[in-house]
Formats: C-alpha cells, sequence, structure tokens
C-alpha cells in the first residue's frame, strides 16, 4: 500500500514548503513538491539527501539472512518504519541541509543505524529491532563518549547534539 | 590441523565487508576516503565476539572473499582491540566454518570498539 506522506520543510528562505513523498515498503517514488508561496526551491541538495537516504532505508528489505556472510539478520520492519520517522523528523527540524553528512546502514542485528559525520562530530543513531534508540557520540578516534537510550522520536532534538553543530 | 596462534598486536586482523552492487551501500565517503560503516564490526546480541581471519594464516585473499562481486575485505591491526583491553584468540574450524583454520575471535561484544575499527581498517581491493 502506498501511503502520502506530506511534511514541510525551511529551504532558508522566509517560506515553508510543502513537500509529498511516497512511502510504503516497495515504493520508494518521490511524488513531487509544491510550495505554499511562489519561491521555487534553490536548495536542490536537501530534496536529494532525502531523497537518498529514502531510498537507502527503503533497500533494506531487500536485504536476506546472511546478507554480511557472517549470519546477519534480515532488517526489521519495526526498525524500517522508525528509520522513515527519524528521516522525515530530520527534514523538520532543518538537519538535512545543514552540511553534516549523514548516512544511513543495515545492522546485523535486524536494526538500522544513522551516522552523523561533521568537522567535531562523530555520532550514530541505533534503531534495533524493535523500533528502540540509542543515541552514542564518538571522538575523532572512535572512543565512545556518552550514550544515551529513548523510545520516543519526538525526543529526539533533546537526544542529538547535532544540532549544537549545524 | 593448525597449531594455535598466538595474536599480537602487530598482526593484520581481516574482516569481509559486503559491498554494493544492487544493494544498499556499505560504505561512506568521508574527506574523499571510503570507509567502511561500523555495523561490520559489532557482534549481534549471543555471539561470543567478531569473526575475523588472522591475515599470516589466510593464503588465499580470494578464497577468504568467497564471491568478489558481493564482498571484498578489510584489515586492521591486533594491536586496535588489544590495546581497548579486548582479548583476541586464534579459533580455528569452528562450527560455522569448518574449513578456516585462519578464523579468530575478538572476544566479547564489540559494540563499544567498531567505530574504532571502521575509522582504522583498510579496504583491500582484490582483483
Amino acid at each position: 500500500m502506498v501511503k502520502i506522506i506530506s511534511t514541510f520543510f525551511n529551504d532558508h528562505t522566509d517560506s515553508k514548503k510543502w513537500a509529498f513523498f511516497s512511502t510504503g515498503s516497495t515504493i520508494s517514488h518521490f511524488i513531487g513538491i509544491s510550495t505554499l508561496t511562489r519561491e521555487t526551491v534553490h536548495q536542490p541538495g536537501l530534496d536529494k539527501n532525502y531523497l537518498r537516504l529514502y531510498n537507502t532505508i527503503n533497500s533494506f528489505s531487500q536485504l536476506h539472512s546472511n546478507w554480511d556472510s557472517y549470519n546477519a539478520d534480515p532488517i526489521s520492519e519495526t526498525a524500517i518504519a522508525q528509520a522513515f520517522t527519524i528521516l522525515r523528523h530530520l527534514q523538520v527540524i532543518d538537519i538535512l541541509s545543514s552540511g553534516i553528512e549523514i548516512n544511513v546502514f543495515p545492522m546485523r542485528d535486524a536494526g538500522v543505524q544513522f551516522e552523523f559525520d561533521s568537522e567535531g562530530l562523530t555520532s550514530e543513531l541505533e534503531i534495533d529491532k524493535e523500533g528502540k534508540m540509542k543515541y552514542i557520540e564518538y571522538s575523532e578516534n572512535g572512543e565512545v563518549l556518552n550514550e544515551e537510550s529513548f523510545s520516543d522520536y519526538r525526543n529526539i532534538e533533546d537526544v542529538l547534539t547535532i544540532s549544537e553543530y549545524v | 590441523m593448525c597449531s594455535t596462534h598466538i595474536i599480537r598486536n602487530e598482526d593484520y586482523l581481516l574482516r569481509r565487508f559486503p559491498i554494493s552492487e544492487s544493494r544498499p551501500d556499505f560504505y561512506k565517503i568521508i574527506d574523499g576516503k571510503k570507509v567502511p560503516s561500523s555495523f561490520a564490526f559489532k557482534t549481534k546480541q549471543g555471539e561470543d565476539g567478531l569473526s575475523v581471519n588472522i591475515k599470516v594464516l589466510t593464503p588465499d585473499l580470494n578464497d577468504f572473499i568467497l564471491d568478489p562481486n558481493s564482498f571484498n575485505a578489510v584489515e586492521f591491526l591486533a594491536e586496535i582491540p588489544i590495546s581497548s583491553g579486548y582479548t583476541c584468540i586464534h579459533d580455528p574450524y569452528p562450527a560455522e566454518d569448518p574449513k578456516n583454520g585462519a578464523h579468530a575471535l575478538i572476544v566479547g561484544d564489540t559494540g563499544k570498539l567498531a567505530k574504532k575499527l571502521s575509522k582504522n581498517c583498510v579496504v583491500i581491493e582484490v582483483v
């Protein structure tokens, strides 16, 4: 089933733009962008980031058992759904266009992880197979500095220190 | 059968890493460099440790990689897990890989080590 999701983003003009995306386990088409104002969107990178991450998350459902040759599990639908929720929220809070490098990967135990990289920032947001989340900050060399678990995506702004780097 | 190898700081350890064809990307590009995601170095719940190969005991990298269209290899010094307090043991011919005499384990939950390995490993492009 395809569900149309609408969300808004700020393109750094003073206007809010509405974007429409389709969601579903097999369809990852970007439907189109409409705007409530006359300005056109001048930051195509924002949409590119959203679409790149969206399509990557969507592709995780193709991974079968042992996809890493070390007995990795297929990615859980709950984790994939939670990753889509997080992605939309990252867009709403204007992180995707902030210059922070954001990537998303499958995890060996059926979860999904976002990775955030920029100067002075290395962190990950793990989503386990049940949709529970953990945010981990690392030193430049990969030492764990801090980690915090949470279950409600709406708390993400309280947890993600990446907003300090925007 | 081979005798047990004592893993020392200067030993290189190998780990297979999936590569993207029609599948998702497993690398990220940071400052123009291919960096494997840390997921590859995190143990699953219930695993005794992270499976690796001891490079010096691995006679043929192509055999280790299994399928060059689906996997390549990364290598890192055993010093990285050892200096982080992990034990590395030679674990030849495990049940899940019964022909592999070079198999070894980084013992324990490697969640806290994974990022360090991803940042310090080297991708081996096998042709």
